[in-house]
């Protein structure tokens, strides 16, 4: 019996006696890394930034089919130069804070939340001074421009400086609309020290102080402050470091130019999603495009030099059309794909035409099939797609200086300056029509500044990108333009294009009812939804 | 160089044979033997027939022999000795020979079932002696389904187990519910306990090699398993090798797998004639002429007539096999159970197939009085292969009838009818394929040592592990491949678990003056596992060469790696007494501390407390009620927990988010949408059971009544934070639901005649599930918590509702229709449900919409049992009913519910000027009619002949010259035909899920 027991002690106190229980149970994280790291060391507070672009990518271009795709969709064709075929309706039954989707608001406070994460915690940080503020002004402009982002489309936002963490999440909050007074001084904080912060000269994927500049202009707008959103303007203008290109250049292969202030960066090389270095699949270059492809299939197969595999969802409309003089105005050659079927190639290699124009199109009304077949935007073209894809790694620019241009021509017209605000708006249209940025032709000149010569120029030159519908809400235009140009034809005809109805209070977007329900239905918010 | 992988394979797989070996070399028999002599002798059984197959063996030796059909048998042995007799069925019987040369020896039948050995946690208890809520589920019943999937196995077997289909595909599995859904965002399903270990997954063991099935259903049962019992416990035990002649039994079965559907999609006419409805909606009311509604190569069949069938060309017939050998052996000092299992499937899907082995080897070897040592250890290899198409059944409905298969040189056309929309499905079954191989291998070795009498100490030691490969491939002319300029694409994945677990259990039985028995169990054990994911996906392959081999070549190779490890130490420990089997008082408990448990709330404690009469035990009751043989009441009250199911979420982490800078990788870090919680701890769950086991008429019929009541507090729940905080959801304890529920077990041998027995059996589940509380706030201060709209969580509903507007017709011409917002509304249009019109006719989004449960009222079967001299059948009937699910075939687009001409689907009467009686909105191309989506909800309780099986055993006369103890041959056929109005291939499932097969199989057993 001696045995047994001394055999059981052994065992049992061996098995007790492994471990430690506190250190046993203990967690540690194998594949990521602990919030510490990031927002208490130098390397970490980097890393942070880092991410921060990755998310704001995603924020302005997700890939993929989605609700996230539709968020940015909607901003760049639900305005008077749209025209609407299929997917998400515009102003239809789904613009309700049910149905609409989210994905701007909350992905807004994400990045927001992260970026007072990184400027209060660098506030800790010992390291190098201009080398941090460099870092926490990159997370102030973003934080700047995505407040002025949410404040642009739902009026009535919150704001909150205050980083959230474990402890704090369940101090009481009181939910209710920031005044437009507080919002500005947080906006133009932000961007005001950015700007004292950041060079005009930096590497291709970063803020630079020209981004910043034309951020801040922008919320002088809004403020109707001209005289800082001309300075803004302005300064980047005089600054040198950016400059008009070519035409051609503009939305050529190449996004990382001259005229650029900020540009998503993209390489399907470097991991192909959003999560990963190289950014999704964008489907942006197929939304636009019409499926020549499928006019007949023994003459076209898809082409990149038509768009390859395309969805024309939306497409530019006649409105828009009527605005360019087709004849002279290159960009009406160069923003968007050609609208004569001559200019299409047969490319089926085995059609004894191969090579000569494919056969006239039925576009005739009211047969005709949008689908394949309607005037089509090429900003988004990606000559380096792959045919059969809607995916594009091309990168995205986001802010160029045509549009600085074009906002510095009305603050100067609100200052009284026609002369300056002309020069501006010739500058750039000059440019569309002789395709030299250095133009002196005078010929095609506009000679008056007004509102409509204004809302035409920028419409030519800024078409379907993130400028329109806000311009037209900021100037309290956009309802009326809207519900007199923009068309929806669901049957993909001429004699089927409906006008679809937005009511006076969808010029500030439904905020997720599901946010609404969460904060206890807070009044001021949502105003005139359901 | 052949020659030297086999040598790594053995080397490979050294680490099992060494611990084999290690075994085998404790395992020294002696036997000596002395003089001997033959003695011969005849068994019978009570009513004087002689007994065929009886094991006799010499006790203390190897020897043993088996009678003949006569009942006689002849062994040799020393003149002074023990025979040990043992039949199935049958009380073992030990004689002593005591120089006698003939012997006869009478069997009786085994002790009524009340004497049956049930498993509880940690022990056993005579079945009588139970007084917790156990339900065991007899291992022959089970494998009489034809099926690979033990789940699916225990499909009705037990009131009280809601077994549901995953994925119908060969080798899937179920997930199982016990006493309803008591976890909004924790796992709901139970842990399984395979011979003392937890294992992954209940497929992990071989149904064939499962000797008893235990599943503990209340807190007193499971208590002892603490925070991660409150979805309650399976307990498998494996089969023992038996003293005796060696035994070898096979069980197998070869059989044919189809599918029914209960709906019909549009022919080819009736598709070509949606089209032109939804283009003449569009187009004012006005029919548009076929060549501008169809593409050349659709109207190319409009004009011939002839459609294309695609659920005939993506579904063939499923054959299934199923072959089982065991062997039980064993002397007085050793015993050894093997088995070997060979599952083979190919499904109804084309390219879809599956293949197991199992293998499992049990030892048991006595090395002196007071010290015994074993060992378990399985196997499981498996190989599945399926199309990369998640939803194929999905593409076969709908893809448009119009168009042509081919291309004219024989390969498969991209788009059959020349729209982008539909490619041809059939490209993906045939260009990819994905390959899983698993392997399973759970090992335990065991001692037992007597310490003093009635004090016994168990160890028990387990490694456990799972290994995982894929090999995904797209070939360069599947779908994905054409998208990628004819390149391929695909991913390599690896994933691997291992679990160690080592459990101290001390047990000490003391009887003091005889009638008060006291049962004392304490255990102390660790569990440590880790877990490692990686994955290697490859973009744009340049050939199709090597398949997934080739990635080195690929454009872009895109590594991800994970792996988490996670800990658990426990002590538990249960105090049992009873006074002469009438009055018993038990009390139970478990402290869990938990890795995965925040810094804050490491440990939980999960006590329980039950007590029970057994009434018929009574001398009163034996002598005035004699026609109750069974009649026992029993309480038990307790505490049990759900354990969060993710490591790492009480961590604050951030995630790997990189950008470009200057066309230069950067790295890049930042936490993701979900907020760490330091305080996370357990789900507790609070039941209270009450239940009546009773047996009538020396129990012919017997059964059980149980009623529950369970509240689940400190839910785990991904609570919904308010975006503006910069997160999304945080995994919090809040909140408390309720279950309430009444489980009856009827069984009733109608007819027990020698040649003939009937025996019926029924089990009904009600289960009612509630919110009692989420965030326990009123801000509109109506007195009644806030419901949680945003995430569906209403207070006094269940957990899972749909909250829909509700179709309620279809607008009809001259009809007064009402102006709303976004849209202009038809003749031909939905028509909702408005609470209040006069508020307007836009849909109130907080009037108008419609909580609809998702659970089922109950369920139930209904089995029976008939042995007619050589013949048996049995057969069950299974029925959900009171469910509601939600059918995307109606309404979605891309499952061709929108009825706009592009993708065909489930046949709807629609509604057109001229067939105004339609009760499906009018067709219309460009969008999906406004509302479709409130057409969704579809009744989908069912009733299902789930098992048929008919068996002759073939007679002695004919076995005897074979030398066979007993042989039968049986069909048996499953889910032959479900009732139901949901429209789909399974009243579980969605369309383009893989659905449950019905299964049809011929089978033989076979005993030597």
């Amino acid at each position: 019996m001696k045995n047994i027991n001394f055999l059981f002690v052994l065992i049992f106190g061996l098995s007790l006696g492994l471990t430690s229980c506190e250190d046993f149970l203990e967690e540690t994280v194998k594949d990521q890394v602990s919030v510490d790291y990031i927002y208490n060391s130098p390397a970490g507070l980097e890393v942070g930034v880092n991410a921060l672009y990755n998310q704001m990518r995603f924020y302005n271009l997700p890939s993929g089919d989605n609700s996230d795709l539709w968020a940015n969709v909607f901003f760049m064709v639900a305005t008077d130069l749209g025209l609407h075929r299929t997917w998400n309706t515009p102003y239809g039954t789904g613009h309700n804070p049910q149905s609409f989707t989210g994905s701007k608001w909350i992905q807004g406070y994400k990045i927001i939340d992260r970026c007072s994460a990184i400027i209060t915690s660098a506030r800790s940080i010992k390291m190098d001074e201009a080398a941090k503020k460099r870092l926490v002004a990159q997370a102030r402009v973003i934080r700047g421009e995505l407040y002025l982002d949410l404040k642009q489309m739902y009026g009535g936002i919150l704001i909150d400086t205050i980083p959230t963490t474990p402890q704090n999440i369940n101090d009481p909050v009181e939910y209710k609309v920031a005044s437009d007074a507080d919002v500005y001084k947080l906006i133009d904080g932000d961007l005001d020290y950015a700007i004292a912060n950041l060079p005009f000269k930096v590497d291709p994927g970063r803020y630079g102080q020209g981004v910043a500049r034309h951020i801040r202009g922008k919320s002088a707008l809004w403020q109707q402050d001209w005289a800082e959103a001309a300075a803004q303007f302005d300064a980047i203008i005089n600054d040198g470091t950016h400059g008009l290109v070519n035409l051609i250049d503009v939305w050529g292969q190449n996004g990382n130019h001259k005229e650029s202030l900020f540009t998503y960066q993209k390489d399907f090389l470097l991991g192909p999603s959003d999560e990963l270095a190289g950014g999704g699949g964008s489907w942006l270059s197929s939304v636009f495009t019409h499926r020549t492809y499928e006019l007949n299939t023994s003459e076209l197969v898809q082409d990149v030099a038509y768009g390859g595999q395309a969805l024309g969802w939306f497409y530019p409309n006649n409105y828009l059309k009527s605005l360019y003089d087709q004849a002279n105005d290159l960009r009406f050659k160069t923003y968007y794909y050609s609208d004569n079927y001559q200019d299409y190639k047969i490319n089926v290699p085995s059609n004894p035409k191969f090579g000569q124009p494919i056969t006239n199109p039925a576009i005739a009304a009211p047969n005709g099939n949008y689908r394949a077949w309607h005037w089509s935007l090429k900003k988004y073209h990606d000559s380096e797609k792959l045919p059969m894809t809607s995916n594009s790694y091309k990168d995205y620019m986001y802010y160029r200086l045509a549009e600085t241009y074009l906002l510095a021509s009305e603050a100067h017209h609100n200052l009284g300056n026609d002369t300056k605000a002309l020069a501006y708006l010739n500058k750039v249209r000059r440019r569309g029509y002789t395709g030299n940025p250095e133009s002196t032709v005078t010929t095609f000149d506009l000679t008056a500044w007004t509102l409509n010569n204004y809302l035409d120029e920028s419409a030519r030159e800024l078409a379907f990108e993130n400028n329109r519908w806000f311009l037209l809400k900021r100037l309290g235009l956009l309802v009326e333009r809207q519900n007199l140009y923009f068309r929806s034809s669901p049957s993909g005809t001429i004699s089927g294009e409906v006008q679809l109805k937005m009511t006076p209070a969808m010029v500030n977007m439904p905020i997720p009812q599901s946010q609404i329900d969460l904060m206890g239905k807070p009044a001021g918010f949502n105003v005139g939804y359901n | 160089m052949k020659q030297n992988k086999h040598v790594k394979m053995f080397c490979r797989e050294g680490k099992y044979l060494q611990l084999v070996l290690l075994l085998f070399m404790c395992i020294l028999s002696t036997t000596a033997s002395a003089q001997e002599s033959p003695i011969t002798g005849k068994v019978v059984d009570n009513a004087g027939l002689p007994l065929p197959g009886v094991n006799v063996h010499v006790k203390g030796s190897t020897k043993g022999t088996q009678t003949d059909f006569d009942g006689n048998f002849t062994i040799s042995t020393a003149p002074k000795s023990t025979l040990v007799f043992s039949f199935i069925g049958m009380d073992e019987v030990s004689v002593e020979t005591e120089n006698r040369k003939n012997l006869k020896v009478v069997l009786k039948p085994s002790s009524q079932a009340l004497d049956e050995i049930i498993v509880v946690g940690y022990g056993t208890k005579k079945k009588s002696d139970v007084i917790s809520s156990v339900a065991s589920v007899k291992p022959g019943d089970m494998t009489k389904v034809a099926t690979s999937d033990v789940g699916e196995m225990l499909r009705g077997k037990a009131a009280g187990v809601q077994v549901s289909l995953n994925d119908g595909g060969p080798g899937s599995s179920s997930s199982i519910q016990i006493r309803g859904k008591k976890s909004i965002n924790g796992s709901n399903e139970p842990i399984v306990i395979a011979d003392g270990i937890v294992i992954g997954n209940i497929n992990d063991i071989n149904a064939n090699d499962i000797a008893s099935l235990e599943i503990l259903k209340d807190a007193a049962a499971q208590s002892i398993y603490g925070a991660r019992a409150s979805n309650g416990v399976i307990l498998i035990t494996t089969k023992r090798g038996k003293t005796g002649k060696a035994k070898i039994s096979y069980n197998g079965f070869s059989g044919v797998q189809t599918i029914n559907r209960n709906f019909d999609v549009y022919s080819g006419e009736e598709f070509a004639q949606l089209k032109r409805e939804a283009y003449r909606t569009s187009n004012g009311g006005v029919y548009r002429p076929d060549n501008q509604v169809f593409t050349p190569l659709e109207l190319e069949s409009v004009q011939s007539g002839k459609y294309i069938d695609w659920e005939k060309l993506v579904l063939r017939t499923g054959v299934t096999n199923n072959h089982s050998v065991s062997i039980s052996s064993g002397t007085e000092k050793t015993s050894i159970f093997s088995s070997i299992n060979y599952i083979n499937t190919s499904g109804v899907i084309a390219n879809s197939d599956y293949d197991k082995v199992a293998m499992r080897v049990n030892v048991d070897q006595r090395i002196t009085d007071w010290l015994k040592v074993g060992m378990n250890v399985s196997l499981q290899f498996s190989e599945s292969n399926r199309p990369n198409v998640g939803n194929i059944l999905n593409n076969a409905i709908n893809t448009s009838p119009l168009g042509q298969v081919y291309n004219p040189d024989g390969s498969f056309r991209y788009l059959p009818g020349g729209i982008q929309e539909t490619p041809n499905p059939l490209i993906d079954v045939y260009e990819t394929n994905t390959n899983e191989l698993n392997r399973n291998d759970i090992m335990n070795v065991f001692l037992d040592i007597n310490l003093a009498k009635g004090f016994t100490y168990k160890l028990n030691a387990s490694r456990r592990s799972w290994n995982y490969k894929a090999m995904s491939f797209n070939t360069s002319k599947s779908l994905s491949g054409i998208a990628n300029s004819g390149q391929g694409s695909g991913y390599i994945r690896f994933q691997d678990n291992v679990e160690y677990q080592l459990s101290n259990i001390l047990h000490y039985n003391l009887n003091v003056a005889e009638k008060n028995h006291f049962n004392v169990t304490g255990v102390y054990e660790i569990t440590s596992s880790e877990y490692n994911d990686f994955r290697n996906s490859a973009s744009r392959i340049p050939s199709d060469i090597l398949g997934i081999y080739g990635l080195e070549s690929a454009f872009l190779n895109t590594p991800e790696i994970g792996g988490n490890e996670r800990s658990l130490i426990s002590f538990a420990g249960k105090l049992e007494y009873d006074f002469d089997s009438k009055y018993y008082f038990t009390v139970s408990g478990r402290a869990d501390g938990s890795s995965v448990f925040g810094a804050n709330n490491k440990w939980g404690f999960f006590p329980a407390v039950n007590a029970a009469w057994n009434v018929s035990n009574e001398e009163f009751m034996k002598e005035h009620v004699p026609v109750i043989s069974n009649l026992k009441l029993r309480a038990s009250y307790g505490k049990v927990g759900n354990q969060p199911k993710d490591p790492y979420q009480s961590m604050a982490t951030a995630t790997q988010r990189d950008y470009i800078i200057n066309g230069v990788k950067v790295s890049g870090y930042v936490p993701g949408s979900q907020l760490s919680n330091p305080d996370l701890r357990w789900e507790t769950s609070t039941q209270l059971n009450l239940a009546a086991d009773f047996g009538l008429f020396k129990n012919r019929l017997n059964g059980t009544v149980e009623v529950y009541n369970t509240d689940t507090s400190d839910l785990l729940i991904y609570e919904t934070l308010n975006a503006n905080t910069g997160y999304t959801t945080k995994l919090s304890n809040i909140g408390k639901v309720n279950n309430k529920g009444l489980e009856v077990t009827l069984n009733g041998d109608v007819i027990k005649k020698k040649d003939f027995r009937l025996n019926l059996g029924a089990t009904f589940t009600k289960n009612k599930n509630s919110i009692v509380s989420i965030y326990g706030k009123d801000a509109d201060g109506d007195g009644r918590e806030d419901d949680a709209v945003g995430n569906l969580w209403f207070i006094g509903k269940p957990i899972d509702v749909y909250y829909r507007y509700k179709a309620v017709g279809i607008y009809q011409e001259g009809e007064n229709i009402p102006l709303v917002t976004g849209t202009t509304l038809y003749p031909g249009d939905i028509k909702l449900w408005d609470a209040d019109p006069s508020n307007g006719a836009n849909p109130n989004p907080d009037q108008d919409r419609v909580i609809t449960s998702k659970m089922p009222d109950w369920f139930g079967t209904f089995s029976v049992a008939l042995e007619y001299k050589q013949f048996d059948f049995s057969a069950d009937i299974y029925t959900v009913q009171g469910i509601t699910r939600d059918n995307p075939f109606l309404y979605d687009y891309v499952r061709g519910g929108s009825l706009r001409g592009v993708k065909n689907g489930i046949k709807q009467d629609y509604w057109t000027p001229e067939n105004p009686g339609g009760n499906w909105p009018r067709p219309r191309d460009g969008n999906d009619p406004p509302y479709i989506n409130t057409l969704g909800l579809q009744d989908a309780s069912y009733i299902r002949l789930q098992n048929v099986s008919v068996g002759f055993k073939f007679p002695e006369s004919t076995l005897k010259p074979l030398g066979l103890s007993n042989m039968r041959l049986y069909v048996t056929g499953s889910n032959l035909v479900t009732l139901t109005d949901y429209q789909s291939y399974s009243p579980e499932k969605e369309i383009y899920d893989y659905p449950e097969p019905v299964t049809c199989v011929i089978g033989l057993q076979v005993g030597f």
